[in-house]
């Protein structure tokens, strides 16, 4: 809806309102309606001037995502776009000024909406936000943005921005010259009519006769440079089918040197590739839509008793939770073995604080507070009033048996406990009490205070308050939470396991670490798994490759080579990153081939290739992942396909272990498999779920586009 | 067929490719220009109705631009008659043109055709007006563009050659340079620069470096090194390469060709051609050839060129006396001779474009130039000049001198 109304002194106020949500969200039914608007303006002759305005909290959020999604073929997007492009060209054309009354963020399609006013003034609202953050979900904007920005404020900054998708905040936006004004939130309509009234004549300056910017021309010699630079240091590190950049590049490069109606039509183009592409698909449903899949329901009743959270353990994770904890309010007593450690563990904390200080995340006073919600001693009766406790002690069964049984005296009967364990069973665990039903497992990632992800564990045991209580704490965390069932692994150890056992027996068959890591890297990993070797530590390698074999142990870990070729580097000095020596060797000049590593395992005439090395590792990720949605591991494929961005560096473009099977097709997956398991064995059989949904065409999000056509 | 045949040649010496470099305040025209009187002074070209001009330029742009050729043509007052044209291929654009002119001849559409080229990278620097090559995204990715010095230092990892053997290679390069000049074997071709007053401006190689010895090679920094590992290069090549864990920055300033300004013409003609300027030609273009290659690695397939070319003559390496091998990189220059298996001895005998400097569009016609009078001075038959060339491509020919007509 677009509700207009004209005013005694001939300045129309346009007011939008698109969408159900507390944000106007532009889909092809408002952009329709945005066309049929601004001709009625044009034409209506009492109309002197044109008040872009919206009807609810914010100015505009942007595009319809939703909308997006559904989109399969390029002609498509650009149907969506056209007459939102079309309009707002009208709107800055048709003689009358029109200003952009920000009351609030104007972000997207939103920003590119003001973008068409001739004047941007904001309300006096620290809350509000403006740019074009399209590229963060793998898209470009694509009503303009990449055309007016940069012929206002410059190819680099504005392709800067755009690159990044970077959002200001109302004084950097004035400064970089994204507003024209800021004022008081009371005063913006009647400024803005003020601004139309007086300036009769306004243009756009791409419209004013021998336009000519040189910070927007493209071919000077500095911006060839920054198109290259930018297009070097963005595409070294995103994968070969994550485009956004090149897209976005293209547009500016190409649009830029023509005029604005031609960059128009360019933009249009690059967009509708980009927005049709399964991969930007992919990434917009697992970034966007991800992290809300699977997330439970807010519990209040919950929070509010959950006030003195107990950790036990003072190493890097238990840390990382106390200092995340605090920060989210919480009291928090920290319990160690000594006083000694106790008191270490409070000066860790506390750098852990000044590190995010540096970093511009926390103000001197956020330290304070936090440390004056933390205490840390080695007395358990510390935690007598205690509402919940996680546990992260040393990974070892008789230890955290231990630590169970000194909670157990000193905490009420219904107080739950949560191991942050990676690779022991919960029910294991839950052995250490008389109650098993207050056991629950919460996996976090290192480093805490930064990694979204938590993995919760339920056992068939745990009470249903327990994973309440544990999704309120999670909550509370800010985190990001994939609830699974307890098994070997859980999900993400599982899956990691499936991928450090591959890497492992692809080093065993004589494949260089340079293989696999690039070939990881081309994929868009932003660390490949034999790096990963040398940064987990070897000998820890080890015992978590042990302690995943043996019964239970995935399926894509039958017939690897795991922990044979990690005694053999060991037997060779070699202990990884740390250590300078692992799988590579780390100089003061920086990481180099080890040459050993061909004496250890020469390669011969069958060593795989890049491409079987990238099929085996992505496939053995995808068959574990289906494998866990068979045993009912977890809920909702995008739950754990977040789940794998956060957690390990899957690609976000590829979806997932369960959306790379989408985007490359389930019938493609299988037969990659099937070619594989004759060659590697019985962890590369197809599962039945998957071969059904070769035959039927159906992946786990959409229709594969293979089994469309054919 | 026609045989074509070289009747004669000359050069520019080489200024420092800078600002204070001694020919930097000339324009590509005059360089152009005084080449052409000079070769006219040489060999009466102009007054016997010669069928066309061919310059080489790398970067046609701007003062290098339009058509350079027929520009210094008209601005050094050469009859209105001759016409002229610009043939581009980055690093043999000059070569190039002598194919080029070659190829008509041969094919009996002309018979006296001036070949040459020019660049003044003073001016003009490289790569600095771009084209789809490093400035196109879509082009970029398809390609996985690099830099040249990104694809130098990617081929001296992958064919293991260290930074000691590429500084040896450019130290025996400034060697054989300084030797050269000493015993003034370059007397022959070499034209002096003077400004419009008569003012000389250059008479020898402005760039060498004859003291240059290995130690003080190893003293200099990786030119490539920065762009490489922060500017995201090294990580675009690995993804094209993978099993190279990590790349070995070998190439600086010494070890790499140098950035000058320079220029040179050579007039190529049939039987017909020279006998109506009363000319004894020097020798005869056997074959040429061109090759392209994985633009990533970029720079080696002189070798390949340089066997096609052979083998339209039915000729191995082993039966060509010299090469010029253009020297972008010590490791081009040391790729070609492990890949053809011929001796240092027989390649750039009186150094090259790291210790005199290599100016795109011109060295091609500088290498034949400095080919012919090395087999000349020697007494030798066969020699062959071949360049790698941007985006991945290479080109060769193969010249013999001629007693007279054959």
């Amino acid at each position: 809806m677009i509700f207009v109304e004209t005013r005694q002194d001939g300045i129309a106020v346009a007011k939008i309102k698109s969408g159900d949500g507390p944000h106007n969200t532009l889909d092809k039914a408002f952009n329709e309606r945005l066309l049929a608007v601004v001709k009625e303006l044009a034409a209506d002759e009492d109309v002197k001037g044109v008040v872009l305005a919206s009807a609810k909290d914010t100015f505009a959020a942007g595009g319809d995502l939703d909308q997006l999604l559904s989109v399969r073929a390029p002609a498509e997007a650009a149907a969506i776009i056209a007459p939102f492009t079309a309009a707002t060209r009208a709107l800055e054309t048709m003689g009358k000024p029109v200003v952009a009354a920000l009351n609030g963020s104007a972000l997207g399609g939103g920003y590119e909406l003001a973008l068409a006013a001739h004047r941007r003034i904001a309300a006096d609202r620290r809350d509000a936000r403006f740019g074009l953050p399209e590229a963060g979900l793998g898209l470009m904007p694509g009503a303009g943005g990449t055309q007016r920005l940069p012929r206002m404020i410059g190819l680099q900054p504005a392709g800067e921005m755009i690159l990044a998708g970077k959002v200001l905040d109302p004084k950097e936006a004035l400064a970089a010259g994204l507003v024209d004004a800021i004022v008081p939130g009371e005063a913006l309509i009647e400024e803005a009519a003020a601004w139309a009234l007086g300036n009769p004549g306004a243009q756009q300056p791409w419209d004013v006769k021998r336009f000519y910017l040189a910070e927007a021309d493209p071919n000077t010699v500095a911006n060839r440079a920054w198109v290259l630079g930018a297009w070097a240091r963005q595409r070294s590190r995103s994968g070969r089918d994550d485009k956004a950049v090149t897209h976005i590049l293209s547009a500016l490069h190409h649009g830029l040197e023509r005029s604005f109606d031609a960059g128009m039509a360019i933009e249009t183009r690059e967009f509708s590739k980009l927005a049709a592409s399964p991969f930007a698909r992919a990434k917009v449903r697992t970034l966007f839509y991800g992290p809300k899949a699977g997330q439970p329901k807010k519990d209040d009743t919950i929070a509010a008793k959950l006030k003195h959270l107990g950790v036990v353990g003072g190493g890097t994770m238990g840390n990382g939770i106390a200092f995340s904890a605090a920060r989210a309010g919480l009291r928090v007593t920290l319990i160690d073995v000594s006083a000694q450690k106790a008191m270490e563990a409070q000066d860790r904390i506390k750098a852990i604080g000044e590190r995010q200080g540096k970093r511009g995340r926390l103000s001197e006073d956020g330290l304070q507070d936090i440390l004056g919600r933390l205490s840390t001693t080695h007395d358990y009766a510390s935690l007598s009033d205690a509402d919940f406790v996680i546990e992260a002690v040393f990974e070892r069964l008789d230890v955290k048996h231990d630590v169970y049984g000194k909670l157990e005296a000193v905490l009420g009967p219904d107080v739950t406990v949560a191991s942050n364990t990676s690779s022991i069973l919960i029910s294991e665990l839950a052995k250490g009490f008389k109650d098993p039903s207050r056991m629950i497992g919460m996996h976090f990632f290192a480093p805490v205070e930064v990694m979204k992800l938590l993995e919760i564990i339920r056992t068939p045991e745990t009470s249903e308050r327990a994973l309440a209580e544990a999704h309120v704490v999670a909550a509370a965390l800010r985190k990001t939470q994939i609830t699974v069932k307890d098994g070997k692994g859980f999900y993400t150890s599982r899956l990691v396991s499936s991928l450090t056992a591959e890497t492992l027996t692809l080093l065993s068959e004589g494949v260089s670490p340079a293989v696999i890591d690039n070939t990881m890297i081309d994929m868009g990993f932003a660390v490949g798994s034999a790096m990963l070797v040398d940064l987990t530590k070897i000998p820890l390698l080890r015992d978590i490759m042990e302690s995943m074999t043996g019964p239970g142990m995935p399926r894509s870990m039958e017939g690897t080579k795991t922990t044979e070729v990690l005694d053999k580097l060991l037997a060779a000095g070699r202990e990884g990153r740390d250590a300078t020596r692992g799988v590579y060797d780390y100089t003061p000049e920086g990481q180099k081939a080890w040459p050993g590593m061909a004496e250890l395992f020469p390669p011969t005439e069958k060593t795989p290739g890049p491409d079987e090395v990238r099929t085996r590792l992505m496939n053995t990720q995808s068959l574990e992942a289906v494998r866990c949605i068979d045993e009912g591991v977890f809920d909702t494929p995008l739950g754990a396909d977040i789940a794998s961005v956060l957690g390990w560096g899957y690609p976000a473009h590829l979806g997932g272990p369960l959306g790379y099977i989408d985007v490359h097709g389930p019938a493609a997956i299988v037969a990659e498999c099937d070619e594989l398991a004759k060659r590697c064995g019985e962890r590369f059989d197809v599962p039945e779920s998957l071969r059904s949904k070769a035959q039927s065409g159906e992946g786990y999000y959409e229709t594969s586009q293979q089994e469309k056509a054919a | 067929m026609n045989e074509a045949y070289i009747y004669d040649a000359v050069r520019s010496p080489r200024g420092k490719g800078r600002p204070d470099g001694a020919l930097h305040t000339l324009s590509p025209i005059d360089m152009g220009a005084r080449m052409l009187k000079a070769l006219d002074e040489r060999t009466g070209f102009s007054k016997a109705d010669p069928e066309d001009v061919v310059f080489g330029v790398g970067d046609g742009v701007f003062d290098q631009g339009s058509n350079l050729a027929r520009s210094a043509m008209l601005h050094a007052g050469f009859p209105v008659e001759i016409p002229g044209e610009t043939v581009s291929r980055f690093c043999s654009s000059g070569l190039d043109a002598i194919n080029t002119a070659a190829a008509r001849v041969i094919a009996g559409q002309g018979d006296l055709i001036v070949a040459g080229g020019v660049e003044m990278m003073s001016l003009i620097p490289i790569a600095g007006t771009g084209g789809p090559n490093g400035s196109d995204a879509k082009f970029n990715d398809t390609v996985a563009f690099v830099p040249q010095g990104i694809s130098a230092d990617l081929m001296a990892t992958l064919y293991g050659h260290s930074r000691e053997d590429v500084d040896a290679y450019a130290a025996e390069s400034q060697k054989r340079a300084a030797a050269a000049w000493s015993e003034g074997r370059f007397a022959g071709s070499i034209v002096e620069i003077r400004d419009d007053e008569g003012e000389l401006l250059l008479d020898r190689d402005e760039y060498m470096r004859p003291s240059t010895t290995r130690e003080t090679l190893a003293q200099l920094r990786p030119a490539f090194q920065g762009m490489g590992e922060k500017g995201g290069f090294d990580a675009i090549a690995r993804r094209r390469y993978p099993e190279v864990a990590a790349i070995n920055h070998v190439h600086t300033a010494g070890n790499s060709s140098g950035i000058v300004d320079g220029a040179a013409a050579m007039l190529i003609g049939s039987r017909e051609g020279g006998e109506r300027l009363g000319l004894k030609p020097r020798a005869r273009i056997r074959s040429f050839a061109s090759v392209g290659m994985d633009p990533t690695l970029m720079l080696a397939a002189p070798s390949d060129a340089t066997a096609r070319a052979l083998n339209r003559l039915g000729m191995e390496f082993s039966d060509v006396d010299l090469y010029e091998v253009n020297e972008a990189f010590a490791t081009v220059v040391l790729h070609f001779m492990e890949k053809s298996g011929v001796d240092h001895a027989r390649v750039n005998p009186n150094g090259g474009g790291i210790s005199m400097g290599h100016p795109i569009g011109a060295t091609g016609v500088m290498l034949i130039n400095t080919l012919l009078d090395e087999l000349e001075r020697t007494d030798k038959q066969v020699g062959v000049a071949t360049l790698c060339v941007g985006e991945g491509m290479a080109v060769a020919t193969c010249i013999e001198r001629v007693e007279g007509f054959a």
